[in-house]
C-alpha cells in the first residue's frame, strides 16, 4: 500500500476549537488515482497537507510509501516532501523568478533526482516544449497549471496531491489540465489524491471518498 | 463622511503597527540628523556674532601702527577729544587675552559686570573674566567666571594685561562711533597711526563657513537618506490601501476629497515625527557639539561653547523640513491616487515590481545627472558648486544602482551552480524593486563613508608626514621678556647645537589677515619645508630678501605666478618665488628672510626660539632652561607639540565621523524596514518552495544570506563612487573650502572594515524578518495557497 492513514484527527485552536478532522482513516494504492470531495470547511485541504506532511495531524497515523510520517521533525518531514510528494495547487503557485524550464525541473533538482529525458518527455507532453525560455507571467493559466502538473511529476514523487488544480480554469482548459494530469500520473507510476468541489471532475478517478464535518461520509465509488 | 472616511484609512496603520513605525522613525531620524545640524550651526553662528559685540560693534574702526601703540599716543588723542578706547592683545597659556579699559569702553561692549569693588579689583587688583570653559584653563589665575566673555578669551585691565604679557604700550585703539564733530584730523594729533576695517567676526564666520556648509551638506545626505524609508513606508500604504481606495471611490468618496485625506494623514504623521525629530535632533547635537567645538577651536581657533541652547528658530525649520519632507515623499502616491480609476484591479505587489521600463528610465536621469556632475565638475567655480557637483553625483549613482545591480546579478546567473544558487539568485532579482530604495540609501552611506574616510585618512597621513618634517625643532621656548629673550638667546648658542629665533609679524596679504614669518637660513627650513612650486635658487633668493614664499592656501587664493610681486607691508614688496604647504592654518602665510622682517617691521616679538638638539639631550637641555629661569608652561617639546597638533587634528574629524556612523546606521534602518515590510508579501514567493521541500529553517538562513549578498554587491559599487567623491572632496572642495590640496592614497583595510560593517547592518537588519520566518506556522503558510482561492 502507498499511503495508509489510521485515526487521523486534526483540531484547531479558538474559541470554541474546530474540530476539522476526526479519526479520519484511508488507503491508496500505487498508480491508483483517489477523489476528495465535500463541502467548504469540510476538512479536504487540511487533510491533504497532513498527507503531503505540510501540517501534522493530533493524532492518529499517516504511512507513505512504508515512511511513518507521524512524529517527523521538520526538517525530516521536508525530505518527505521533497523526495515522495508532488504538490499541484490550484493558483499554480510557480515561482516567478525562474523561466518554465527552470519551474518544471525545480523540484527534481531540489530531490536530486533530475531526469532529462523524462523532464523533456513531460515538457512534450504537457505542450511546453516551446515555451521553455518564457516566464510564468508570460503564460495563460492553463499553461502554468500544466507547468505545476510537470514539475510535481518531474521528481518521478510516488504520491502527488492536488488541490482543486482545475478550479481556476475554465471548462474545456480544466477538461485538458486533468486528462494530461491523470494520464501523466498513471504513466509515472504514482498514487494521486485529488481535492475537488466537482463532481464531475472526481467521477474521472478511480475512486472518490466525501469529507462531512471532518468525517469521512463513505466510499462513493 | 469624511470623518468616518478617514478613520477607516488611519485603520490601515493599526493593522501594520511596524510599517507606522518605519515611517515615523524614518522621518524622525532624518529631521534629527537635519536639526542637529542646524542647532549646531547655530550655536557656532551665535558663538561668533557674541565675539563679534565682545568690543561693542560686529565692524570695527581701529587705529592701528607697525608696532605697539604708546600710552602718549593714546593720552594725545583723548586730549584732543577723539573718542578711542585702548586694547591690548596677547595669548596666555592658550587662551586669549584681551586687555580693555572699562572706562572708555564703548557702552554696547559685552564686558563684565563691573559695578563697585569689582571695578577696584579689576583696575587695581588683577581680576579677570572669562567664560566657565575658558577659566577653567586658566588655574592659578584670578579669573571669575563671566557668561557673556566670549569662549577662548579672557579679558582683563589693559594694566593686568601688560604685567602678564610683559608688554608696554597697546595693540590698537578701538574708534568710537559716532566721533564728535570738529576733531582735529588724525595726521595731526597722531601721524604714525593708520584707521583699518578690521572685521573681526566677519572673519571667523568667513574661515568656518566652509565647514559649517560641509556640516550642512552632510545634514541634507541624511536627510535623504532617511526620506528613502520614508518614501518607501508611504509608496508600501499607498499600494497596500489601493483595494480599499477604490471601495471608498466607489460608496461615493470624491477622488478630491480622498486625497485631502491622505494629505491630512501626511501632516498628522508629520507632526508626530517632526516632533519626536526635533527632540532627538537636540540630543544629537549636544552629542555632538563638543567635537563640532573641538572641530572649530583645532581648525579656524574659533571658540564655540560645549554646551547647546534652544532656539525656537531651528525648532520652527527643523518642522518645516519634517513637512516638506514628508510632502516630497507622498507626492507621487497622491499622485497616483488622484489618477486611480475606480475600477482599476488592485495589484498589492505592483509596488515591489516596478517594471524594467522603469527601472531603465530611472537609471538613465541617474546617468543624465552624472553627466550633470562631470559638468560642474569642469566648468563649476565655488564651494557650492563642489556640493552641487557631489549631490548630484551621489544621486545619479543612487538612481542607477538597481539597474546595475540586476546587470550584476544577471551576469552572474550562468556561473551558478546547483538548484538553489539558481533560485536564490533568480529570486533575488526578484526582490530587487522592493529592495532598491533601501539599497540606494545604503550606498550613498557607504559612498560618503568611503569618500569622507579616504579624505580624511589621506589628510591624517599627509599631514602626519607633513608635521614630522615641519616641525624639526627639538625644543621650542618662549622667553617672559624682551631682556630674558637677549639672555635666552646666549643661554641657547651656548647650550644648543643650532638656535631658530623665531619671528612673526601680523599683515594683510592679499587684502585677507595674514601672518609674516622671518626665518634664518638654516638647513632646518630648506628640509622641513618642501616646496610645491618655485623657482630655481627659491631658498638662495628667500634668504637673500630677494623673494618670499607663500603657503598654498594664498597662492590657490589669489593665483599669484611665480615672480609676481606680492605687497607685504606698504612700500613693500617681494617676488613670490615659491609656495609651501600649510596644513591646518585657515589663513595665508609668507615667509620671508628675518633680516628683511625685521628691518621693515618694528615691534615684533622677540621671545620666540626653537633650537636644534640631539635627541637624547632634550630632557637636560629641557632641565636646563627651567634653571635658567623659563616656566615649564614655555618649553615645548617637539614630541608634545606634535602630540598636541594630532590631537586637534583627531579632533577636528570627530564630528564627521560620528555623522558618518549615523548615517550608516539610517541607511540599516531602511534596510531593516524595507525588508520587514517585504515578509509579509515575500511569503506567496516562499510557501511554494517550502511545500516542495525546503525547511523553514534553510528559508531563513538563505533570506539572511540574500540581505548579506545585496550589502556585499552594493558595497562593490559603493567603492568607486566613494573613491570618486574622495577624489572630488580632496581636489575641489577641500581646495574651495581651506586652500589646499592633498594627495589620495588607498586605505584597502579601512574599505574591509566597512566593507564587514556593511555586511553586519544588513545581516543584523534581515536577522527579524528571518528570525520570524524561520517561526512563522506552516499554518500561515498554508494559507497562501488557501487565500488566493
Amino acid at each position: 500500500m502507498l499511503l495508509t492513514v489510521r485515526d487521523v484527527s486534526k483540531t484547531f485552536p479558538g474559541d470554541p476549537p474546530v474540530d476539522v478532522l476526526r479519526r479520519v482513516s484511508l488507503d491508496l494504492s500505487a498508480g491508483e488515482s483517489l477523489a476528495l470531495t465535500g463541502e467548504s470547511g469540510s476538512g479536504k485541504s487540511t487533510l491533504l497537507h497532513i498527507l503531503g506532511g505540510l501540517e501534522t495531524a493530533d493524532s492518529g497515523t499517516v504511512s507513505l510509501d512504508g515512511d511513518e510520517l507521524t512524529g517527523l521533525q521538520d526538517a525530516e518531514l521536508a525530505g518527505v516532501r521533497r523526495r515522495a510528494v508532488g504538490v499541484i495547487f490550484q493558483q499554480f503557485n510557480l515561482i516567478p523568478s525562474l523561466t518554465i524550464g527552470g519551474n518544471l525541473s525545480f523540484h527534481a533538482r531540489l530531490a536530486e533526482r533530475e531526469d532529462h529525458a523524462w523532464t523533456g518527455h513531460l515538457a512534450e507532453a504537457l505542450g511546453l516544449g516551446e515555451h521553455v525560455d518564457r516566464y510564468p507571467e508570460q503564460l495563460s493559466g492553463g499553461q502554468q497549471q500544466r507547468v505545476a502538473i510537470g514539475r510535481a511529476l518531474a521528481g518521478r514523487p510516488s504520491l502527488v496531491l492536488a488541490d482543486e488544480p482545475t478550479g481556476n480554469l475554465d471548462e474545456d482548459t480544466g477538461d485538458r489540465v486533468m486528462e494530461l494530469m491523470v494520464g501523466l500520473t498513471r504513466e509515472a507510476g504514482a498514487g494521486l489524491l485529488m481535492v475537488t468541489h466537482s463532481p464531475a471532475r472526481a467521477a474521472a478517478l478511480d475512486r472518490q471518498i466525501r469529507l462531512s464535518h471532518g468525517v469521512i461520509d463513505g466510499a462513493l465509488v | 463622511m469624511h470623518r468616518t472616511a478617514f478613520f477607516a484609512l488611519l485603520s490601515h496603520w493599526r493593522r501594520q503597527p511596524l510599517q507606522l513605525l518605519a515611517l515615523l522613525l524614518g522621518l524622525a531620524a532624518a529631521t534629527a540628523l537635519w536639526t542637529g545640524v542646524q542647532a549646531i550651526n547655530q550655536e557656532a553662528r551665535a558663538s561668533y556674532d557674541a565675539a563679534a559685540s565682545a568690543l561693542g560693534q560686529g565692524t570695527e574702526q581701529r587705529l592701528v601702527s607697525d608696532g605697539p601703540i604708546p600710552r602718549e599716543t593714546f593720552v594725545a588723542l583723548r586730549r584732543a577729544g577723539w573718542l578711542v578706547s585702548p586694547v591690548v592683545e596677547g595669548e596666555l597659556e592658550g587662551v586669549t587675552l584681551l586687555g580693555i579699559d572699562p572706562f572708555t569702553l564703548p557702552p554696547t561692549a559685552a564686558s563684565p559686570n563691573l559695578q563697585g569693588p569689582r571695578l577696584e579689583q579689576f583696575v587695581g587688583g588683577g581680576l579677570m573674566f572669562a567664560n566657565a570653559d575658558t577659566a577653567a584653563r586658566l588655574p592659578g589665575y584670578n579669573v571669575e567666571t563671566a557668561a557673556n566673555v566670549p569662549g577662548g578669551q579672557v579679558t582683563a585691565d589693559v594694566t593686568t594685561a601688560w604685567d602678564l604679557l610683559g608688554a608696554d604700550g597697546f595693540s590698537y585703539l578701538v574708534l568710537l562711533s559716532p566721533q564728535p564733530r570738529g576733531l582735529p584730523p588724525l595726521s595731526d594729533v597722531a601721524p604714525v597711526l593708520s584707521t583699518v576695517t578690521e572685521e573681526s567676526a566677519g572673519d571667523i564666520a568667513n574661515l568656518t563657513r566652509s565647514f559649517h556648509l560641509n556640516l550642512t551638506a552632510f545634514g541634507l545626505l541624511s536627510f535623504a537618506v532617511g526620506l528613502f524609508i520614508v518614501h518607501a513606508a508611504i509608496g508600501l500604504a499607498f499600494e497596500q490601501r489601493r483595494a480599499m481606495f477604490r471601495t471608498l471611490r466607489a460608496l461615493g468618496l470624491p477622488a478630491r476629497s480622498l486625497v485631502a485625506l491622505l494629505a491630512g494623514e501626511t501632516v498628522l504623521f508629520a507632526l508626530i515625527a517632526g516632533g519626536l525629530g526635533i527632540a532627538l535632533g537636540y540630543g544629537v547635537a549636544s552629542a555632538l557639539l563638543p567635537g563640532v567645538a573641538g572641530t572649530l577651536r583645532g581648525l579656524y581657533g574659533a571658540s564655540v561653547p560645549g554646551s547647546l541652547t534652544l532656539d525656537p528658530a531651528w525648532v520652527l525649520s527643523g518642522l518645516a523640513i519634517t513637512f516638506a519632507g514628508a510632502g516630497a515623499a507622498a507626492t507621487s502616491s497622491l499622485w497616483k491616487v488622484a489618477r486611480l480609476p475606480i475600477l482599476a484591479p488592485a495589484r498589492p505587489r505592483a509596488w515591489a515590481m516596478a517594471s524594467v521600463r522603469g527601472r531603465v528610465a530611472q537609471a538613465g536621469f541617474g546617468a543624465l545627472l552624472v553627466m550633470v556632475s562631470l559638468g560642474i565638475a569642469v566648468h563649476g567655480e565655488g564651494l557650492i558648486a563642489g556640493f552641487a557637483m557631489l549631490g548630484s553625483l551621489l544621486f545619479g549613482a543612487a538612481l542607477m544602482l538597481p539597474l546595475a545591480l540586476d546587470l550584476a546579478l544577471r551576469s552572474v546567473a550562468p556561473l551558478a551552480k546547483g538548484v538553489m544558487a539558481d533560485w536564490v539568485l533568480a529570486d533575488t532579482r526578484q526582490q530587487l524593486p522592493g529592495m532598491s530604495l533601501a539599497l540606494m540609501a545604503l550606498l550613498l552611506a557607504l559612498a560618503a563613508n568611503i569618500g569622507v574616510g579616504t579624505m580624511v585618512s589621506s589628510f591624517r597621513a599627509t599631514f602626519t608626514g607633513w608635521i614630522d618634517q615641519r616641525l624639526a625643532s627639538e625644543i621650542y621656548v618662549t622667553a617672559q621678556t624682551p631682556a630674558q629673550a637677549v639672555a635666552l638667546r646666549a643661554f641657547l648658542d651656548a647650550e644648543a647645537d643650532a638656535t631658530l629665533p623665531l619671528r612673526t609679524a601680523e599683515a594683510r596679504l592679499a587684502g585677507a589677515p595674514a601672518d609674516i614669518l622671518g626665518v634664518v637660513e638654516h638647513r632646518t627650513y630648506q628640509e622641513g619645508w618642501p616646496l610645491i612650486e618655485s623657482v630655481p635658487d627659491a631658498w638662495a633668493r628667500m634668504n637673500a630678501g630677494e623673494g618670499a614664499f607663500i603657503n598654498e592656501q594664498l597662492w590657490r587664493r589669489t593665483g599669484l605666478a611665480m615672480g609676481d610681486r606680492l605687497e607685504l607691508r606698504p612700500g613693500w614688496a617681494l617676488p613670490v618665488v615659491g609656495v609651501y604647504t600649510d596644513y591646518g592654518n585657515p589663513e595665508g602665510q609668507a615667509m620671508v628672510a628675518q633680516g628683511a622682517l625685521l628691518a621693515r617691521v618694528e615691534g615684533i616679538s622677540p621671545l620666540r626660539f626653537s633650537a636644534r638638539v640631539a635627541p637624547e639631550r632634550v630632557d637636560m637641555l629641557r632641565a636646563k632652561l627651567e634653571d635658567f629661569g623659563i616656566p615649564p608652561g614655555n618649553i615645548l617639546d617637539q614630541a608634545s607639540v606634535k602630540r598636541f597638533s594630532l590631537d586637534v587634528f583627531d579632533r577636528t574629524f570627530l564630528v564627521t565621523g560620528a555623522l558618518n556612523v549615523l548615517t550608516l546606521g539610517v541607511a540599516a534602518f531602511a534596510i531593516l524596514v524595507s525588508l520587514t515590510t517585504l515578509a509579509g508579501m515575500r511569503l506567496p514567493q516562499l510557501a511554494p518552495v517550502w511545500a516542495m521541500g525546503l525547511t523553514r529553517a534553510r528559508l531563513a538562513r538563505l533570506e539572511l544570506l540574500r540581505a548579506v549578498l545585496f550589502a556585499a554587491l552594493t558595497f562593490l559599487f559603493a567603492l568607486p563612487l566613494g573613491l570618486t567623491v574622495a577624489w572630488m572632496l580632496l581636489n575641489v572642495v577641500n581646495v574651495q573650502a581651506f586652500g589646499w590640496k592633498l594627495p589620495m592614497l588607498a586605505f584597502p583595510l579601512e574599505w574591509l572594515r566597512l566593507l564587514a560593517l556593511a555586511v553586519l547592518a544588513a545581516f543584523l537588519a534581515a536577522a527579524l524578518p528571518a528570525w520570524r520566518l524561520g517561526r512563522v506556522a506552516p499554518s500561515r503558510l498554508l494559507k497562501v495557497f488557501a487565500d488566493e482561492r
